[in-house]
């Protein structure tokens, strides 16, 4: 049984709460949260029963745990992560990693220092389709990748604690928090790609609407990652891909589909976790498919002693400096090598 | 009453009779075809192997070109010479030099030159320019299009598929969002593209368009499975809402205080409603203003400024 300090429950620690508690080997041991009225509200609501505190020292110091899963706005990653560190835990940490490549570094050079075990919270590498999708491009059944398309679109995300998510100091904008889970999805299937060419609307909420075209040998890939649509528009993520013998598509609107060969359209199957929607209510997901399966593959990791090797640190420090030299391109209008 | 002689009895030429049938002042007083005859054809109007021998025979005001791309240019230069207005399918040629003496020659005839621009006159399109250019909900702020289809099978000899005669998706399927831009916005600053080349040419092309700070892009892709249908989309961002587009579903207009919501628009195509322009154009005595040779044209430099751009991997500025 895993112990977990849940740090920060706003949007994304009730999604993970809701998560722990359908998964056997995990339980929360404690909540941290500065707003200690708000959360205690929250997990009432939820039926969250474990201690709350009001900073992730005391939760630390009164509580037996084996991991800290942070939920925190993405500048807070880096100090609490260190602290957790600090303190042996093993930690989970929402994407991004964080805002900087310096902060990045810190959490994975202490993390390696005290042989803790790190996943970030790059869910789309465990969303279903997406999965699906991956490991048909593996199978080579539709013969060699030729192109790929991603988008992912919303309205302003009005959700997140005291708008931390609009204010571009905090977030980066929806190039960093939003289309992040493309190009981390990208590099997963391809690799790094040799360069990236963006455009961006920017306006005061950051780089709120990006589109970049990645240089990988051969293949186009381009994504699209826009959270400046308007608020009642809601979320859309989905991607094309064409292959030598075949197309995949996924709309969230519409599903996972397979053209093979000569056959005609058909849904394509995929694996999604059995387990039931967000009742918050708030936010752009109501299917808890994704968080559940990386949760579920963090505790999975912690209870064999085995390091996580899917959006490891690694991996997730690789996606920023990605997306970074996206927002650069977009600055500059000029194209930026990798 | 226009006399229409229709030259091309394919996929599209098929296409236009239809409307012909159905357009007010029109009538197809004959069909070009290379074949002669036409087995499975319209019984009630006469079919002739090449464009003299119907020139000879029959009294018509405007040609309808609906011929492989590279066959526009000579029979365009033909009828103009004979003195007749022309509606060309798109795109207009293969290379600048064919588009400008297609120009040059409908200048010189003092006659009327039209290029089958479809999306111009497609009513969820013409909506989309409505709203630019009114700014009802504010500025636009971006732009997506996208039109993707399994490999076209349906061309006479194949024509589609033969990089010499078509370039491939690139010119053939996806200029129809280029030239939109071009009617939206004018023409870009620059383009910046990246493509897939095969043995049938640029198959597929994804493009950034540099219009100042307006985020614009546009993709067209044939190489989806044949049975995988056919889609056109667009996704547009303006300061106070958002207009979807997509051909499988419907309009929806998105307001920052409402829920999406489905825009009605008039249940016409835009293949019915080029075709009246260029009719009731001709009637009244007027200019085609919509869809010219040379908006057409301007649009073919941009698209082969993309598949450059797609070559070189360089940002290309136009002009």
């Amino acid at each position: 049984m895993q112990k977990i300090i849940l740090v920060g429950f706003g949007f994304m620690g009730t999604m993970h709460a809701q998560v722990y508690s359908q998964l056997k080997k995990a339980r929360v041991a404690a909540v941290v949260d500065t707003n200690r009225k708000v959360a205690a509200a929250a997990m009432a609501k939820l039926g969250v029963n474990a201690p709350l505190f009001g900073d992730l020292a005391s939760a630390l110091k009164a509580v037996e745990a084996d991991a800290v899963d942070i939920c925190l706005p993405t500048p807070r990653h880096a100090p609490a992560a260190l602290e957790a560190i600090a303190a042996g835990k093993h930690i989970f940490c929402e994407k991004p990693l964080a805002l900087t490549l310096a902060d990045a570094e810190r959490i994975t050079s202490a993390a390696k220092r005290a042989k803790v075990f790190a996943q970030v919270g790059q869910c789309i590498r465990f969303w279903p389709e997406y999965v699906a999708f991956r490991d048909f491009v593996a199978s080579g059944r539709a013969g060699a990748l030729r192109s790929l398309s991603l988008q992912r679109r919303s309205g302003l995300p009005m959700h997140s604690v005291e708008g931390w998510l609009i204010n571009p100091g905090l977030s980066g904008g929806a190039a960093i928090d939003l289309h992040i889970h493309d190009t981390d999805f990208i590099i997963s299937l391809l690799g790094t790609p040799k360069a990236v060419s963006s455009s961006a609307t920017i306006d005061a909420n950051g780089p709120s609407h990006i589109f970049t075209s990645y240089t990988y040998k051969g293949i186009p890939v381009v994504a699209e990652g826009g959270w400046n649509y308007p608020l009642q528009w809601g979320f859309q993520m989905a991607f094309q891909a064409v292959f030598e013998g075949g197309a995949v598509e996924f709309d969230s609107g519409s599903g996972l589909f397979l053209t093979l060969g000569k056959k005609p359209k058909r849904p394509m199957p995929f694996k999604a976790p059995s387990v039931g929607a967000s009742t918050t209510g708030a936010g752009n997901i109501s299917s808890l498919g994704g968080y559940f399966n990386e949760l579920q593959y963090f505790v999975n990791c912690l209870e064999t002693n085995t390091p996580p090797a899917i959006a490891t640190l690694a991996q997730a420090s690789e996606s920023l400096r990605v997306v970074l030299a996206e927002v650069a391109s977009a600055r500059s209008g000029k194209p930026v090598n990798l | 009453m226009q006399r229409i002689l229709l030259i091309g009895f394919g996929f599209m030429g098929r296409k236009h009779l239809d409307v012909f049938r159905v357009l007010p002042d029109s009538l197809v007083v004959g069909i070009v075809d290379l074949q002669g005859e036409l087995p499975d054809g319209p019984e009630d109007i006469p079919v002739f192997r090449d464009f003299p021998g119907a020139l000879r025979h029959l009294e018509f005001t405007a040609v309808d070109i609906c011929l492989p791309t590279d066959l526009h240019r000579e029979i365009a230069l033909q009828a103009f010479a004979a003195g007749k207005h022309v509606f060309c399918e798109k795109p207009i040629a293969l290379t600048r030099d064919a588009a400008a003496a297609m120009n040059r020659a409908a200048r010189e005839s003092g006659r009327q030159f039209m290029v089958g621009h479809c999306i111009r006159f497609w009513p969820e399109y013409q909506e989309l320019k409505r709203l630019v250019d009114t700014c009802e909900h504010g500025r636009l702020v971006s732009l997506s299009l996208d039109r993707r289809t399994g490999r076209p099978n349906y061309s006479t000899g194949d024509w589609v598929n033969q990089p010499e005669r078509c370039l491939g998706a690139a010119l053939d399927l996806h200029i129809h969002d280029t030239d939109f831009l071009l009617h939206l916005l004018g023409q870009p600053e620059a383009v910046n593209s990246q493509g897939i080349q095969d043995q049938t040419g640029w198959s597929s092309i994804a493009t950034r368009y540099t219009y100042g700070s307006r985020l614009v892009t546009a993709s067209g892709a044939w190489n989806y499975p044949s049975k995988w249908g056919f889609q056109m989309r667009f996704s547009a961002v303006f300061e106070r809402a958002a207009l979807d587009y997509d051909s499988r579903s419907e309009l929806t207009l998105t307001t920052e205080n409402e829920s999406p919501k489905k825009v009605q628009v008039p249940a016409t195509d835009g293949y019915f409603n080029e075709l009246a322009h260029f009719v009731t154009c001709l009637e009244q005595g007027g200019a085609v203003t919509i869809s010219t040779g040379e908006q057409a044209t301007l649009s073919l430099g941009v698209v082969l400024t993309e598949i450059e751009s797609a070559k070189s991997g360089k940002l290309l500025s136009i002009n």
